[in-house]
C-alpha cells in the first residue's frame, strides 16, 4: 500500500511541466511545417525565404515597406548602355566564422547555382545575367559576372532590367560560403524536425539591438497553436508561418488582439482560354462582373482582405468600369478547379453559388489534392482554376509578367497578347519612373480588358502577437521588420 | 521473408510512379531546362527499368538516397532522427493500453451483467466510436487548457508524453477490452476453472495461472500489427501534439511525390511488422506448449 503510495507521488511529481523563466529577448513563433530548405540557392517557399533572409544578406535588402536599400555593399554604379552593374562591398562585411565577406563570394555562389550539380529550382532567375543560359545548358565560358578586386564586383546583364536591383533583394543573389556558415543577422543554433533555433550573429556588421537574441520556431498544429499562445508558451501565430483557425478569427478581431499588415499577393482565378465557350473576351469580362467579392470577404474570410477586381495589390488606379451586355453564346456550365486544402473548398462553393445566381452558370467543383491540382494546371486541363499569387518584389511586373506568355508555366491560361509583351518589355528597359509607371498601368488595363485572370481580393496577413513582439512587424512580402523595442529606447 | 520484402518494394515502386503529380511542381515556375537538370540530379530521367534497379539495390543495401524535398537529409536521417520519439510515445501507449485492457476486463468479466460490467461495454464503445483527432482535442482542452494539469504540445519531457500516449492508447485499448473479456468469459466455462476453484487454490492464482495464461495467446496474434502501428506513430496525434515523429513524414512523402522517403518508409515499415509478426509467433511458440510440441524436431 505504502510502496504504491509514494511511486504515485514520485510519478505525479514527474508530471509537473517544467517551465522555463521566459526571457523577453527570446521570441517564440509558430509554424504550420517544417522549414528544412535553408540554402539561399534552393529556397521556394515563403518560410524557407523568411527563414533565409534573417539568416544570409544580399547586395540589396528591403525596407519595412519592401523598398530596396544597400545592403552588404555600399555603392552601386551603373554603366551608360544600362547593363552592366558595379558592387563595392562594405569592407567591414563579416561571414559568422568572421572571414570577411569577399566579390569571389558572390562569384562562385552565382557559379555554383548555374552548374551542372547545382539542382536548385530557381537557376532561371539567374537568366538575366549575360551568358547565364548557356553557362547553365552548355557550360559556356564568359559568364557576365566578373570580380575586379576582394571587394568589387561586377555582373553584366544581357538586356537593360530596370528593376534588378529590386533582384539582388532575392535570395538567390545571397553569397553562400559553405554550410553553416552565414551572413545575415542571426546563425542557425539547433535544427531538428519540429524545431529551428536561431540566435543572434554577433559577426554581423549591421548589428542591430532592435533584434532579439533568440528566436524558436515551432512546428505545431494550428488550433494547439493558439492554445499555446494563451497560456504564454508561444509568443506569435498566424501569418506569415501559419493559418490561425478560421473560426476562432470573429473573438480574435472582437478582443481586437488581431493584428493586420498588408500582403502582396492577390487570390484570382483563372480561365482556361483555349476552351471554346471561354474565348470569348466578353464573357469572361462577364463572369468576373457577376462575382460579388465582398461576399467572399465578409463571410467566408471574415473581413480584413480587400475584395478587388484589380490584379496587382496596392494599386493607386480605381477598379476597371463596367462593360456592356454580352452578345456571345454563353457557357451553361463550367467546371472550377481547387486545391483541396485550406479556405478554397468553401470559395468555390460561394463562387458556384454566385455565379448560379448571377448568370445562371452550373458550376461545378473539383477539388484536387495539391501536386494534381499542379499538374492540370500546367496541363491546361480545367475551365477555371482558383488559385493565388504573391509578388516577389516591389513593381507590379511581378505579377504582371506571370501572364507574359503562354509558355510561362505560370501562365496556364492559353493567352497571351503582342501588345501587352511590348509593354512590359518596355518597362523592362525603362530607367524612367513615370514612364514605367505608364506603361505598367496600360498593361493591367490590358490584361483585365481581356479577362484571363479573375482577380477576387488583395490578401492581408493576419496575426496575433504578444507584448514580447510589439516591435516586429511584417513587410508585404511577410518577412520580419524588427523596429526598435520600447525596452532599447 | 526477402521475398516478402522484395514483393512489397516492387509494388511501392509501381504505385509511386503510376499516382499522378511531379515532386518539383509547385505555383511558381520552373522552365523546361531547370526541370530537366533537377530530374537528371536525382536519376529520374532514366529509363523505368533503370531507376527499378537503382532502388532494389539500394533498398537492399539500406542507402536510402536523400529526400527530394529535403535534399539536405538523408532518409536514413530522417527515420534515425524521428524514429524514436513516435517509439516511445508508442511504448508509453503500450504500457498505458494494455494493463487497463487486462484489469478493465477481468472486473468487467468477473462482475457480469452487473452496473460496472455495462460501465466498461459504454467505455469500451467510447473508445472504438470517437476518432483519435477528437480524444486528442478533448483531452488538450479539458485537462492542458482548462486545468493546466499538462502542456498543450510539444515533446520536451515526460509530461509532454502523458496526454498524447493517451490519445493513443485509449482506442487499442478500448478493442483490447472487448477482446480479452469475451475470451475471459470463454475460459471461465471451461471445467478446468471450476476444478481449480474446488481445490481451493486462491482468486490470485486463478487469474494469473490460469484465466490470463489462456487467454494471452489469441490477444498475442492482435498485438502484432497493433504494435506496429504504434510504434512508428499517428499522423494525427503528432499532428495535434507536435510530436517530431515518423507518422507526418509517411503521409507528406506521399503528398510531396517524395519518391526515395516513400520507398524508405515503406521498406522501414514492412521491415518492422515482419520482426514484429515473427517475433509473436515465437513468443506464441514458447508460451503453449501445443505448438511446441507439434514443431517437428
Amino acid at each position: 500500500m505504502y510502496p504504491l503510495f509514494y511511486s504515485l507521488l514520485i510519478f505525479s511529481l514527474c508530471l509537473s511541466s517544467c517551465q522555463s523563466k521566459r526571457d523577453d529577448k527570446i521570441i517564440r513563433i509558430a509554424t504550420s511545417t517544417d522549414i528544412s530548405q535553408l540554402d539561399p540557392r534552393k529556397a521556394r517557399s515563403l518560410p524557407s525565404l523568411l527563414v533565409t533572409n534573417l539568416l544570409f544578406e544580399g547586395l540589396m535588402k528591403r525596407d519595412k515597406e519592401g523598398h530596396v536599400q544597400c545592403g552588404l555593399c555600399e555603392n552601386v554604379s551603373l554603366s551608360e548602355d544600362k547593363k552592366t552593374y558595379r558592387f563595392f562591398l562594405k569592407k567591414n562585411a563579416l561571414w559568422s566564422n568572421r572571414e570577411p565577406i569577399l566579390a569571389s563570394d558572390f562569384a562562385s555562389t552565382i557559379k555554383s547555382i548555374l552548374g551542372k550539380e547545382g539542382s536548385s529550382p530557381n537557376a532561371h532567375l539567374l537568366f538575366i545575367i549575360k551568358n547565364a543560359k548557356s553557362y547553365y545548358t552548355e557550360s559556356s565560358d564568359d559568364l557576365g559576372v566578373r570580380v575586379l578586386d576582394s571587394h568589387t564586383l561586377e555582373i553584366e546583364l544581357e538586356q537593360p532590367v530596370s528593376h534588378f536591383l529590386e533582384l539582388l533583394s532575392l535570395p538567390i543573389f545571397f553569397p553562400y560560403k559553405a554550410p553553416h556558415i552565414y551572413s545575415g543577422p542571426f546563425c542557425i543554433k539547433k535544427h531538428t524536425s519540429d524545431t529551428l533555433v536561431l540566435e543572434k550573429n554577433s559577426a554581423f556588421s549591421s548589428a542591430s539591438k532592435n533584434y532579439p537574441d533568440t528566436i524558436i520556431f515551432q512546428v505545431t498544429d494550428e488550433n494547439s497553436a493558439l492554445q499555446m499562445f494563451e497560456t504564454g508558451e508561444v509568443d506569435w501565430i498566424g501569418s506569415p508561418l501559419s493559418i490561425l483557425p478560421l473560426d476562432a478569427v470573429p473573438s480574435l478581431q472582437q478582443e481586437k488582439k488581431l493584428s493586420i499588415a498588408p500582403a502582396s499577393g492577390t487570390s484570382i482565378m483563372r480561365v482556361n482560354c483555349t476552351r471554346p465557350y471561354l474565348q470569348s473576351k466578353s464573357f469572361r469580362k462577364k463572369l468576373s462582373q457577376s462575382i460579388e467579392r465582398s461576399d467572399l470577404t465578409e463571410h467566408v474570410l471574415c473581413g480584413d482582405y480587400t475584395p478587388s477586381s484589380r490584379f496587382v495589390p496596392h494599386s493607386l488606379y480605381p477598379p476597371p468600369q463596367s462593360s456592356s451586355e454580352c452578345t456571345c453564346n454563353d457557357a451553361s456550365s463550367l467546371s472550377l478547379l481547387c486545391p483541396s486544402a485550406e479556405i478554397y473548398p468553401k470559395m468555390a462553393q460561394v463562387l458556384q453559388s454566385q455565379l448560379k445566381k448571377n448568370l445562371s452558370l452550373d458550376v461545378h467543383i473539383e477539388l484536387a489534392e495539391s501536386q494534381i491540382f499542379y499538374s492540370r494546371l500546367q496541363k491546361g486541363d480545367f475551365d477555371l482554376a482558383l488559385s493565388s499569387w504573391f509578388g516577389d518584389f516591389t513593381s507590379p511586373l511581378t505579377f504582371l509578367e506571370v501572364f507574359e506568355n503562354i509558355s510561362n508555366g505560370t501562365n496556364s491560361t492559353g493567352w497571351e497578347n503582342s501588345e501587352y509583351k511590348t509593354l512590359l518589355a518596355k518597362t523592362r528597359k525603362s530607367f524612367d519612373t513615370n514612364e514605367r509607371e505608364a506603361f505598367l498601368h496600360n498593361a493591367e488595363e490590358l490584361l483585365l480588358e481581356n479577362s484571363p485572370v479573375i482577380p477576387l481580393y488583395h490578401y492581408v496577413y493576419r496575426y496575433v502577437k504578444n507584448k514580447k513582439c510589439s516591435h516586429i512587424t511584417l513587410d508585404p512580402f511577410g518577412y520580419f521588420v524588427f523596429e526598435e523595442s520600447n525596452a532599447n529606447k | 521473408m526477402c521475398i516478402l520484402l522484395f514483393t512489397i518494394a516492387t509494388l511501392t515502386f509501381t504505385f509511386m510512379k503510376t499516382i499522378p503529380g511531379d515532386p518539383f511542381q509547385d505555383e511558381k515556375n520552373i522552365p523546361e531546362e531547370c526541370l530537366k537538370q533537377l530530374r537528371q540530379n536525382f536519376g529520374l530521367n532514366d529509363p523505368l527499368p533503370i531507376q527499378y534497379g537503382r532502388y532494389i539495390k539500394n533498398l537492399f543495401l539500406f542507402r536510402l538516397g536523400p529526400s527530394l524535398k529535403y535534399p539536405s537529409q538523408t532518409v536514413n536521417e530522417i527515420i534515425g532522427q524521428n524514429f524514436l520519439p513516435s517509439f516511445l510515445l508508442g511504448i508509453e501507449a503500450l504500457c498505458i493500453a494494455l494493463p487497463l485492457a487486462f484489469l478493465f476486463a477481468l472486473l468487467s468479466s468477473f462482475f457480469y451483467r452487473r452496473p460496472i460490467d455495462y460501465l466498461f461495454k459504454i467505455i469500451a464503445l467510447l473508445g472504438i466510436s470517437m476518432p483519435s483527432f477528437v480524444i486528442a482535442t478533448l483531452l488538450q482542452y479539458i485537462f492542458a487548457y482548462r486545468l493546466s494539469l499538462f502542456p498543450i504540445a510539444r515533446f520536451d519531457t515526460l509530461s509532454h508524453s502523458i496526454l498524447p500516449a493517451l490519445t493513443l492508447a485509449i482506442g487499442p485499448m478500448a478493442i483490447l477490452l472487448r477482446l480479452i473479456r469475451a475470451q475471459i468469459l470463454e475460459v471461465l466455462n471451461q471445467p478446468y476453472i471450476l476444478v481449480a476453484y474446488s481445490k481451493g487454490l486462491s482468486e490470485q492464482h486463478i487469474i494469473f495461472f490460469h484465466i490470463l495464461k489462456n487467454v494471452s495467446l489469441p490477444i498475442i496474434h492482435y498485438l502484432g500489427p497493433l504494435i506496429t502501428r504504434i510504434l512508428l506513430g499517428s499522423f494525427i496525434v503528432e499532428k495535434i501534439f507536435a510530436i517530431p515523429g515518423l507518422g507526418q513524414w509517411f503521409v507528406n512523402g506521399v503528398l510531396n511525390r517524395d519518391y526515395p522517403l516513400i520507398g524508405g518508409l515503406t521498406l522501414f515499415y514492412s521491415m518492422t511488422l515482419l520482426f514484429v509478426h515473427t517475433g509473436i509467433d515465437l513468443l506464441t511458440m514458447f508460451l503453449d506448449p501445443r505448438i511446441r510440441k507439434s514443431v517437428p524436431a
